[in-house]
């Protein structure tokens, strides 16, 4: 990235910041824990010389290094979860919203609180961000199985809290050479 | 993939959404670039160091030498400016210089690998591995070089392995030197978009430059699909996490040791530890617990529980200590509220326990010392401190392998 990185920065702050506040609140729970967790993406996003090319691209990357440093950071520090807990009982911590009634809300903001770190990081990389599974797992380091899995528990604990029938994944199977067909190679 | 949890998802965002004002959103861009800024001339200077240091190293063997990037891209040719009782082996003259890769100038010079300098290699010489260091967030097909795998002696010559294919460069590193096979094993820890259903890790014979994929069946004759390499000790002795998907779609686990005594055997992280039915042995892999020599792994147990509002995970309340040179786990009680942070000394593990007033205490726990673990460690390596120019494994004759090997840029 040539100088231009401030400029780029600077830009997808000022047109985006709210933005992915938003988006990291979805993980998050918590409006102040998102602006932590966006702030700390963007600086490990651009102390790094990176081909990020434009400010869809920059903003692609900042995405989904909010979700990776949430799984991590929410592993390490429980009071995150008991933040997260704590918030989901108090209705009133987001704007209003003009064509979303306050109880629907409220479900689906405990709904998410209820999901593991990795259920929602995947959950939220697979269906919001639209990222394939292959993505989702290199973005997280996780594996492919993994990933599948999670989203799997995910959106089936999505489904009973919010009294949904919403799709679950066909499992994927791709065709793997034998350990002995391996050797031989 | 436009779905009814997507749309609801983003009116969640949208919802979260933050409305500054104009001057409070440019404080925080001001914010972030000089942070950036600050973070990027630490980088830089740790990276000149790593230069000069490697410089430093390779003019013991008066050897001219292109630089990792750039520099000169004719071989030095044979002429070398040391004495005959300073002279590499094998002797110049015996040696062939071979051309750089097809890369071009940004890989070092490398004399030919014949089989009388691989009987030769012992104490102090390296594997090196010389990867493109890929973005995890970026194309999933971009344009490669090879990667290369070079044989290091201890006055810096470096002698040319392999050449990987390019499905096997996709950020690869050696990770294990099985030194009486003549084979290193290297881990690509990212999986091309054409390779579906390949191996990520792989055995390299240096006898021969053939590359072996490393596959394993699991319970239920499920195989891998990724294994990935957690700890690399002084004996050589290796831990392993394997995963793979069961024909119902659910995702299957499992830790594997090598040893050059017993090959591939189950840990005893798998075969020793007793799970409830809802615990589960949480990965080290995002943040690795490994001791610093490789002797040692900490995985934290969790558990999944009902509460009121939902299922969710939390600690189970312990912790356990695999012992890699032993294949033997010991498990120990974790405070409620803590969990594991990083190794003080070979005994003696750092936690940090919530006060219950949004605030942490870090303490220490003092291992079971029944149970030793093996000598006194030194000061942890910083994952990226191998990251100074492009992707760079070295793993040297019957040591352990840098932790850091196996660190992957998340962008954290």
């Amino acid at each position: 990235m040539s100088r231009g990185w401030e400029a780029v920065a600077t830009e997808l702050v000022r047109a985006r910041y709210g933005a992915l506040v938003g988006f990291a609140s979805t993980l998050t729970g918590s409006r102040a824990a998102a602006e932590d967790l966006v702030q700390e993406a963007l600086v490990a996003t651009f102390s790094k010389n990176r081909r990020l090319d434009g400010l869809a691209a920059a903003e692609a990357y900042v995405r989904r290094a909010i979700a990776t440093r949430y799984v991590d950071t929410a592993r390490r520090a429980r009071r995150d979860r008991a933040t997260v807990q704590r918030i989901a009982a108090q209705p009133e911590r987001f704007a209003e919203a003009a064509d979303v009634g306050m109880g629907s809300r409220e479900v689906l903001d405990e709904a998410l609180a209820a999901l593991s770190p990795k259920e929602r990081a995947c959950v939220v990389l697979r269906h919001l961000e639209q990222l394939s599974t292959r993505e989702t797992a290199n973005a997280l380091g996780l594996s492919e199985g993994a990933v599948k899995r999670y989203v799997y528990d995910g959106v089936r604990k999505l489904s009973r809290a919010l009294l949904l029938d919403l799709p679950l994944e066909e499992p994927e199977f791709s065709a793997v050479e034998s350990r002995e067909e391996a050797r031989r190679g | 993939m436009a779905d009814e949890l997507g749309r609801m998802l983003g009116e969640a965002a949208r919802r979260g959404e933050l409305h500054e004002a104009d001057a409070t959103v440019d404080a925080i861009a001001a914010r972030v670039v000089g942070a950036s800024r600050r973070r990027r001339r630490v980088r830089a200077v740790t990276t000149m160091a790593a230069s000069f240091a490697a410089v430093a190293v390779l003019a013991v063997g008066s050897l001219a030498v292109s630089q990792w990037w750039g520099g000169d891209s004719e071989p030095a040719g044979h002429a070398l400016d040391v004495s005959a009782s300073q002279r590499p082996t094998p002797a110049p003259s015996e040696a062939v210089a071979v051309p750089s890769p097809s890369a071009g100038d940004a890989y070092p010079q490398a004399y030919e690998l014949t089989p009388d300098v691989l009987d030769q290699a012992g104490e102090g010489w390296t594997v090196d591995s010389f990867s493109m260091a890929l973005d995890p967030y970026g194309d999933s097909n971009p344009d490669l070089t090879p990667a290369v795998v070079y044989l290091e002696n201890p006055k810096g010559v470096r002698y040319l392995a392999a050449t990987l294919p390019l499905e096997w460069s996709h950020d690869l590193r050696v990770v294990a030197w099985h030194e009486e096979q003549r084979e290193v094993i290297v881990w690509r820890a990212i999986t091309p978009a054409d390779a579906t259903g390949s191996a990520n890790s792989a055995a390299l014979n240096l006898e021969t430059g053939t590359l072996t994929p490393l596959r394993l069946t699991m319970p239920g004759g499920v195989p891998t699909d990724t294994l990935e390499p957690l700890a690399v000790d002084t004996d050589g002795d290796e831990l392993w996490e394997a995963h793979g998907t069961a024909d119902d779609g659910s995702a299957v686990s499992r830790f594997y040791r090598w040893s050059l005594l017993e090959g591939w055997t189950v840990a005893a992280l798998s075969r020793d530890v007793q799970l409830g039915p809802d615990e589960a042995l949480a990965s080290p892999r995002l943040t690795p617990l490994v001791r610093a020599d490789g002797g040692a792994v900490v995985l934290e147990l969790t558990e999944e529980v009902s509460g009121p509002d939902g299922d969710y995970w939390q600690s189970a309340g312990r912790f356990v200590v695999y012992d890699l040179g032993r294949d033997e786990v010991t498990s120990n009680p974790l405070g409620d509220g803590c969990v594991v942070g990083d190794w003080i000394d070979a005994e003696t593990l750092g936690v940090q326990c919530d006060t219950g007033a949004n605030d942490v205490e870090p303490s220490e726990v003092l291992l079971d010392a029944a149970s030793p673990l093996g000598a006194p460690i030194g000061p942890a390596p910083t994952p990226g401190e191998l990251d100074t120019v492009g992707q760079r494994g070295v793993v040297g004759w019957k040591t352990s392998t840098n932790i850091a090997v196996t660190y992957r840029d998340c962008a954290c």
